[in-house]
C-alpha cells in the first residue's frame, strides 16, 4: 500500500501558474457570459479580452520581479519553469496580443467577430502560449502547442471565406503532422535518456558523452521539422504563404509573431545546449536552413503580386534571419532575437494592420486580389497620411535606419559577426539589401505610380475606426522611436537572457 | 546666474517655437512683438550676465545640462559657459538680434511670409546663442549647423525667386564644403586629447607635437573660412544678400559670419602655439581685406557693396587674431556689428524707399526725403572708415598698429591702403545715394522715409556706432582675464602720432575724393559707354576678378561632366547593368522555384515529409559515420585520402 | 497453473491488447459477414446506375452525416475525461485532499464545458447554433 502522498502548497508555487491562469479564467468567462447573455455586442467581448490581457501583462511583469530578485523558479511539481526566456517571451505574446484584439473593433462587420467564441478562443491560444515558453517540460510544451494550434486553426477558419477554410484545413492537417513528428522527437529523447525535461535530457546526454549519435540526430531531426514548421523554415514553410492569404491580414500579422516567439523559446531551449555541445550535424544543418530560408523566401516575395503574399513571405525571411540566432547561440545572439522580435512586432503588426484598415468587401474590377500592388497606386496622391505610415513600416521591415528593425538587424548581425559567423553575416546583409527590393517596390507603387481609374482612396482606409488608428498609431511611434528605447530595451533583454544561462 | 544663462539661451527658442506655430496663417502683428519681446528678453539676461561678469568679476559661469552622448569612451556632456569671450559674443548677438527684430516688424510689413520670417530668425538667434555659448566643440558644431540651416532659409526666404534659392543653396554647400573640414579638424582634436570640452582640450594641447596641432588648426580655420566667407569660399556672401535686408544685417553683417572669428579668438590657445598657422591666417586675411574691398569700388549693387565691406573688415579682423590679437579681433567684431547692422538697416530703409531698387546709380538726392537715414547711413560709414572719435576708429586703427608693432609691414601696408579703399567706396555710396541730382524721378519713383519706430529701432546702433570707442579700455580690462592680451603701444610716441594722423588724413582724403566724383549733378546711370567702364580693372573688378566665372567654367561644368560621364557610361553601361543582372537571376529564381508553393495540400505534406526524411537521412549518414568513425578512417587512408 | 512469469509487468497488456484486437476484428467480419447473409438483395439495374451528365462521380459508399463526427467528438471527449477519474479514484486515499481538489477542479471545467456544449445545441439532432 502507497502511503498518502503529502503536497504542500508552498512547494507549488502557484504564482508560477497565474499568468497562464488568468486569459483561462477570461475565456471561461466570455463562455459563460455568452451562454447567460447571447448577441452581446463585440465591443465587450474586445474590452473584456483586453482587461485580462491587462492582467496578464501584470502577472508577468511581476513574476519578472521575482525572477529578477530570485532568479529562475520552479514550480507545480517542477513542470513550470519561469526564467528571463518565459518572462520574455510572454511579454511579447501578451503585448502583441493587447495590439491585437482592438483590430477587431472595424469599421465593416466581419463574421468572426460576432462570436463571442473567437475571444474565448483567443485567450485560450493565449494561455497555450504562455504554457508552451514557461516550462522545459517536453510533454507540457506539447500540451501548450495542441491547445495554441487547434484554437488557432479555429480563429482562422472562423473568417469564413472558402480561403479561410482552405487554410484552416491545411494548417490543420500540416500541423497534425508536425504535431506528429514533435511527439515522435520527444519520444526518441525520452527512449534515450528517461526523461522528458530539456535540462535532465541535457545531463543526461552530456553524462553518457553522447553515445547513441545516430539517434540523438534521429530525434533532433524531428524537432527540427517540428519547430520547421512552426517557425515556417524551408522546406516546412509551405503552409505559411496559403494561411497568411486565407486569414484576415490583422490575423496573418498576428500569426507571423506570436506564435512563431513561443517556437523560438522552445527551440532555443532545446537546440542550445546541442549547438553548445558541439555536434557538427546540427551546426550544418541549421546554416543551410537558415540561410535557404532567409534566401528562398526572398526571392519568392520578389515575385508576388499581392502584398499580404509578399509579406507572408517576408516574415518568412525574418523568421530565417531570426533563427540565425539560435545557431550562433551566444547570449548577445539570443538577446538579440527578443530585441528583433520585440521590434519586429510593431513593426510587422503595423504593416499587416494597414492592410487590415484597407480591406474592402468587394473587390473592384482592377484588383486581382484584397491588397494586389495596383491597389496601392498613387496612394499618396489620395490617401497622404496613410501612404507615408505604410512607406514608414515598410522602411523599418527593410532596416533602414533610424527606424526599429535597423537596430534589430545590426544587433544580430553584429552577434553573427562576434559570433564568428563572418560569412552568414555578410549573407544576412546581402538578404537584407534584397528584401529592400520588394519592399520598396511598394512605396514605388504607392509614391510614383498614377491612381488607378475609380480609386478615390476611400479604400485605404475603408476599414478604420478609433481603435484601428490607435494601433496602427501606436506601432508607428513605436516604429519611429525606436531609437531611443533600444538601450534600455537591450539590456533588459540581455539582463533577463543572461541570467537564464542562455 | 544659472536662470539667467538659461533664459538667454532658450527665449530665442521659446520665441522660435511661437512664431512658428502660426507660419500658414496670415500675417499677424503680435507675432512679432512677441518674438521681439522674447529676443530682448534674451538681451537683458545677457546684459545682467555682463554686469555680473564685469561688476562682480564673479569667475565664468559654467553649467552642464546633461549628458548628451555617452557611448563608450565617448563622453559629451551638453554645457554651457559663459566667459568675457562668450559673453561679448552673446551682447552682440541678442542687441543686434533685438533691434533686427523690431525693425523687421516694419520692414516685412507687406510680406505674406511674416511668421515665418520670425521664426526662422528667432531659431537663428538660438542657434547662434548655442554656438557662442558651448562650451565644446560639439556643441560649437550644432550651432555652427543651426545658423547654416537658419541662413539657408533666409537666404532663400523668397523662395519663388530662382536667384534666392540660388543663392541659398550655395551659401549651404559652400559652408557643408569648409563644415567638412571643421569636422575633420574636431575629430582630430578628440582624437588626440580625448575629450572635445574647450578647457580639456587646450590643457592637452599644451602636450601635443606642433605637427598635428597645425593639422588640428588648419582644418578648425577651413571651417572658419567657409563661414566667414574668405578667400577662396567667399562667393556665396555677396549672393547671400538676395535675402530680405534685415537678415543681411543680422546674420551676413553682424553675427554668423563672424563665428568664424570667434571660432580662432575662442581657440586661440591653439593658435598661440602654432604661430605659422597665424601668420597665415593673419596674411589671407590681410589678402581678403583688400580683394573685397578692391571689389566693392566698382559694384553697383548697394547691398553687395555692403556685403564686400563686410568681407574686408571680416578680413581685418582674421589679420588681427591671427597676429594674436585676439581681443583686437574681438573688439572689432564687436563695433564692426553695430556699425555695419546699422548700414544694412540703413540700406533696407533705401531699398523699401525705392521699392527694392539697389543700384545707387539709380537714386541720388534722397537726402531731402530720408533725413535720419542719410544720417545714420553717414555716421555709420564715418565709422567703418575709421574717422575719429567713431567706433571704427579704435578697433581698426588698434589692429593696423597691431601689425606695425608685430613689425608685420606688409599687412600693415595692406590694411592702411584698404582703410583708404574703405573709406572711398563707403563714401561712393553715401554720395550716390543720398547726394547729387535725383535721378529716381527718371524712373518715376516716390521715395518715402521709413516708419518712425524703425528709425528707433535702430537709434541704439547709431548711438554705439559713435561711442563704441570709449568701450575700448574697459572692454580690455575684461578681457585680459581670459585672452592673452597686451596692449600694443608704438614705442616712440612721434611714430604713433605721425601713423595717427596720417591715417586720419589718408582716410579723409578718400572721403573727399569720393565725395568729389560722385557727388556731383553730372552723374549719370551708367550704360557700359564710359572709358571707365571698358578699361580692363573696372571689367576684372566689376566680375569679382572672374572667380564666379571660374568657379562656374573650371569647377562645376567639368563636375557635372564628369558626373555626366559616370552616370553614362560607368552607372548605367557597369553598375546598373550589372545590378540589374543580379536582380534578374534572383528574379527568375524566385519565378522558377515559387512552383514549390503550388496551393496543393498533398504536396505539401510531401514537402514537409521530404524535408524531414532528408534531415534523417543526414543524421542516419552522420550517425553511422560516428559509430564506425575508425573504420571509416583506415579505409580512407587505405585509399589513399586521409 | 502457474502465473505466466514475463520480465515486463506490462506483457499482461500486451496479451490484452492482442486479444481485443483479434476480438474487434472477428466482431467487424461476423457482422458484416451476417448482415450480407440477412439482407434482403434488390439488385435492379436502373436503382445500381449512375445519374449524372459527365463524368462519372466517384464512389462514396458510406456518406455519414457530420453530426455523426460531432457527436463521436463530443463522446470521445467527456469519455477520456472519465477515463482520467479511474486512476484517482483508484488511488483516492494516497492522492487525499490534493487530489480531491484537483479533481473538483477538473469537474467544473468540465461541467462548464459540457453546459456550453449543451447550450450551443450540440446534444441536438441537427441544430446547431
Amino acid at each position: 500500500m502507497l502511503s498518502p502522498i503529502n503536497v504542500s502548497m508552498e512547494s507549488l508555487n502557484l504564482m508560477t501558474l497565474a499568468p497562464m491562469l488568468i486569459p483561462v479564467v477570461g475565456a471561461l468567462l466570455i463562455l459563460v457570459i455568452d451562454i447567460i447573455k447571447g448577441g452581446l455586442h463585440k465591443s465587450l467581448y474586445v474590452v473584456l479580452s483586453l482587461l485580462f490581457l491587462a492582467m496578464d501583462f501584470v502577472a508577468v511583469a511581476d513574476s519578472s520581479g521575482v525572477f529578477m530578485a530570485n532568479g529562475t523558479t520552479l514550480g507545480l511539481f517542477d513542470v513550470m519553469l519561469i526564467d528571463g526566456l518565459a518572462i520574455l517571451a510572454q511579454f511579447i505574446i501578451v503585448g502583441a496580443s493587447m495590439l491585437f484584439i482592438p483590430l477587431a473593433m472595424t469599421h465593416k462587420r466581419f463574421h468572426e467577430f460576432s462570436y463571442p467564441e473567437f475571444f474565448a478562443l483567443f485567450l485560450f491560444m493565449i494561455a497555450g502560449f504562455q504554457f508552451m515558453v514557461a516550462t522545459d517540460n517536453l510533454i507540457l510544451v506539447f500540451v501548450g502547442l495542441e491547445t495554441s494550434s487547434l484554437a488557432l486553426y479555429t480563429l482562422i477558419a472562423m473568417h469564413n471565406r472558402d480561403k479561410s477554410f482552405e487554410a484552416a484545413v491545411k494548417y490543420f492537417t500540416m500541423g497534425a503532422l508536425a504535431a506528429g513528428f514533435f511527439s515522435f522527437g520527444a519520444m526518441v529523447f525520452y527512449a534515450l535518456t528517461g526523461s522528458v525535461e530539456i535540462n535532465k535530457i541535457a545531463l543526461v546526454l552530456a553524462a553518457n558523452g553522447y553515445a547513441d549519435m545516430g539517434f540523438v540526430l534521429i530525434g533532433v531531426a524531428f524537432f527540427l521539422a517540428a519547430f520547421g514548421f512552426k517557425l515556417s523554415l524551408i522546406p516546412f514553410h509551405t503552409w505559411a504563404p496559403d494561411v497568411y492569404e486565407g486569414s484576415s491580414a490583422a490575423m496573418a500579422g498576428y500569426m507571423s509573431i506570436v506564435p512563431k516567439i513561443a517556437a523560438f523559446v522552445v527551440a532555443m531551449r532545446f537546440f542550445e545546449f546541442l549547438v553548445h555541445s558541439g555536434i557538427v550535424w546540427l551546426d550544418v544543418v541549421l546554416y543551410i536552413v537558415v540561410v535557404i530560408t532567409m534566401t528562398a523566401s526572398n526571392m519568392w516575395a520578389l515575385v508576388q503580386t499581392d502584398v499580404k503574399r509578399m509579406l507572408a513571405y517576408s516574415s518568412i525571411s525574418h523568421a530565417g534571419f531570426v533563427m540565425a540566432a539560435i545557431l550562433i547561440g551566444t547570449t548577445q545572439a539570443n538577446a538579440a532575437l527578443f530585441l528583433y522580435w520585440i521590434l519586429f512586432s510593431f513593426t510587422n503588426l503595423g504593416s499587416f494592420s494597414m492592410l487590415w484598415v484597407s480591406r474592402q468587401k468587394h473587390l473592384p474590377d482592377y484588383q486581382s486580389s484584397d491588397h494586389s500592388y495596383n491597389k496601392f497606386a498613387g496612394m499618396i496622391k489620395t490617401a497622404p497620411i496613410a501612404s507615408v505610415i505604410m512607406a514608414l513600416f515598410m522602411l523599418s521591415l527593410a532596416g533602414l535606419p533610424p527606424f526599429a528593425l535597423f537596430w534589430g538587424k545590426l544587433y544580430m548581425i553584429s552577434s553573427a559577426v562576434t559570433g564568428g559567423y563572418t560569412i552568414l553575416a555578410l549573407i544576412m546583409a546581402l538578404n537584407s539589401a534584397i528584401a529592400g527590393y520588394y519592399y520598396l517596390k511598394l512605396i514605388v507603387y504607392m509614391f510614383m505610380k498614377e491612381p488607378v481609374q475609380g480609386n478615390d482612396g476611400h479604400v485605404y482606409v475603408a476599414n478604420a475606426t478609433l481603435a484601428l488608428k490607435t494601433i496602427i498609431g501606436i506601432a508607428a511611434i513605436g516604429t519611429i522611436f525606436a531609437f531611443v528605447a533600444i538601450n534600455p530595451i537591450l539590456e533588459f533583454v540581455t539582463a533577463f537572457v543572461y541570467n537564464s544561462g542562455y | 546666474m544659472e536662470t539667467l544663462l538659461y533664459i538667454a539661451l532658450f527665449a530665442p527658442l521659446v520665441s522660435s517655437m511661437f512664431s512658428a506655430l502660426f507660419t500658414t496663417t496670415p500675417k499677424k502683428t503680435f507675432v512679432g512683438v512677441i518674438a521681439s519681446l522674447l529676443i530682448f528678453t534674451s538681451f537683458v539676461s545677457s546684459s545682467l550676465l555682463l554686469a555680473l561678469i564685469v561688476v562682480n568679476g564673479s569667475a565664468p559661469v559654467h553649467v552642464e545640462m546633461m549628458t548628451w552622448m555617452a557611448t563608450g569612451d565617448l563622453y559629451i556632456p551638453f554645457g554651457f559657459i559663459v566667459d568675457e569671450v562668450s559673453v561679448t559674443m552673446m551682447m552682440v548677438v541678442t542687441l543686434v538680434s533685438t533691434i533686427v527684430h523690431i525693425y523687421s516688424i516694419g520692414y516685412m510689413d507687406h510680406d505674406k511670409g511674416f511668421n515665418r520670417f520670425f521664426a526662422w530668425l528667432s531659431a537663428f538667434v538660438f542657434s547662434m546663442m548655442v554656438l557662442v555659448m558651448s562650451d565644446n566643440y560639439a556643441g560649437l558644431f550644432i550651432g555652427w549647423e543651426g545658423v547654416g540651416l537658419c541662413s539657408w532659409g533666409l537666404i532663400g526666404f523668397w523662395f519663388h525667386k530662382e536667384s534666392a534659392t540660388w543663392a541659398a543653396n550655395e551659401a549651404f554647400i559652400m559652408n557643408r564644403i569648409a563644415d567638412l573640414g571643421m569636422l575633420i579638424g574636431i575629430f582630430l582634436v578628440y582624437w588626440n586629447t580625448g575629450t572635445l570640452q574647450y578647457e580639456g582640450a587646450f590643457e592637452a594641447f599644451q602636450t601635443l607635437d606642433t605637427a598635428t596641432l597645425t593639422w588640428i588648426g588648419i582644418f578648425l580655420f577651413i571651417g572658419a573660412m567657409g563661414k566667414s566667407a574668405q578667400f577662396p569660399l567667399h562667393t556665396w556672401l555677396a549672393d547671400a544678400m538676395e535675402g530680405p535686408t534685415p537678415v543681411s544685417a543680422l546674420i551676413h553683417a553682424a553675427t554668423m559670419v563672424t563665428a568664424g572669428v570667434y571660432l580662432v579668438i575662442r581657440s586661440n590657445e591653439l593658435y598661440s602655439l602654432i604661430p605659422n598657422v597665424g601668420l597665415f591666417i593673419a596674411s589671407l586675411g590681410a589678402f581678403v581685406a583688400l580683394f573685397a574691398a578692391s571689389m566693392a569700388l566698382v559694384n553697383r549693387d548697394m547691398k553687395r557693396i555692403i556685403a564686400y565691406s563686410t568681407l574686408s573688415q571680416l578680413g581685418y579682423m582674421f589679420a588681427a587674431a591671427g597676429l594674436g590679437a585676439y581681443w583686437v579681433a574681438l573688439f572689432h567684431l564687436m563695433a564692426h556689428a553695430f556699425f555695419k547692422a546699422l548700414l544694412f538697416l540703413g540700406a533696407g530703409n533705401v531699398m523699401h524707399a525705392m521699392h527694392d531698387e539697389l543700384d545707387p546709380f539709380k537714386m541720388g538726392g534722397l537726402k531731402k526725403v530720408m533725413k535720419w537715414t542719410w544720417i545714420m547711413m553717414t555716421i555709420a560709414s564715418l565709422a567703418l572708415a575709421g574717422i575719429f572719435p567713431f567706433a571704427g576708429f579704435f578697433s581698426k586703427d588698434t589692429i593696423l598698429e597691431a601689425a606695425f608693432a608685430e613689425h608685420h609691414f606688409v599687412i600693415y601696408g595692406v590694411l592702411l591702403f584698404t582703410a583708404g579703399l574703405t573709406a572711398f567706396y563707403s563714401f561712393r555710396l553715401v554720395a550716390l545715394i543720398f547726394h547729387g541730382e535725383e535721378r529716381y524721378k527718371i524712373f518715376g519713383i516716390h521715395p518715402h522715409e521709413a516708419y518712425r519706430f524703425m528709425l528707433v529701432a535702430m537709434s541704439p546702433l547709431l548711438i554705439l556706432a559713435m561711442i563704441a570707442g570709449v568701450l575700448q579700455e574697459p572692454f580690455f580690462h575684461m578681457i585680459e582675464e581670459i585672452l592673452s592680451a597686451h596692449e600694443y603701444h608704438i614705442h616712440s610716441h612721434t611714430t604713433l602720432w605721425i601713423m595717427l594722423v596720417g591715417t586720419q588724413v589718408f582716410v579723409a582724403l578718400a572721403i573727399l575724393y569720393a565725395y568729389k566724383k560722385y557727388a556731383n549733378a553730372f552723374i549719370k546711370v551708367p550704360d557700359g559707354t564710359s572709358a571707365i567702364e571698358n578699361s580692363f580693372a573696372y571689367k576684372l573688378l566689376y566680375n569679382q576678378y572672374y572667380i564666379p566665372y571660374f568657379y562656374e567654367e573650371y569647377l562645376v561644368k567639368p563636375y557635372k561632366e564628369i558626373s555626366d560621364m559616370f552616370w553614362n557610361k560607368v552607372d548605367m553601361k557597369i553598375v546598373d547593368a550589372s545590378v540589374d543582372g543580379i536582380a534578374g537571376i534572383i528574379y527568375g529564381t524566385g519565378e522558377k522555384t515559387r512552383a514549390m508553393q503550388s496551393g496543393n495540400l498533398s504536396t505539401m505534406l510531401k514537402w514537409m515529409v521530404v524535408g524531414l526524411v532528408v534531415l534523417l537521412s543526414l543524421a542516419v549518414v552522420f550517425g553511422l559515420a560516428a559509430r564506425y568513425s575508425d573504420s571509416i578512417t583506415v579505409i580512407l587512408s587505405g585509399l589513399g585520402v586521409m | 497453473m502457474d502465473h505466466i512469469v514475463t520480465s515486463n509487468p506490462y506483457f499482461g497488456v500486451f496479451v490484452l491488447f492482442v486479444i481485443t484486437f483479434g476480438a474487434f476484428m472477428a466482431t467487424t467480419v461476423i457482422a458484416r459477414l451476417a448482415s450480407r447473409a440477412l439482407a434482403a438483395k434488390d439488385s435492379e439495374k436502373i436503382k445500381l446506375s449512375v445519374y449524372e451528365c459527365g463524368p462519372e462521380i466517384t464512389k462514396q459508399p458510406n456518406r455519414v452525416s457530420p453530426q455523426f463526427y460531432l457527436f463521436a467528438l463530443l463522446f470521445l471527449l467527456f469519455d477520456v475525461e472519465i477515463v482520467f477519474m479511474f486512476p484517482w479514484a483508484v488511488d483516492f486515499k494516497v492522492l487525499g485532499w490534493f487530489g480531491f481538489a484537483e479533481m473538483i477542479m477538473f469537474i467544473l471545467l468540465l461541467a462548464i464545458g459540457f453546459v456550453y456544449a449543451w447550450k450551443k445545441g450540440a446534444l441536438e439532432w441537427h441544430n446547431i447554433k
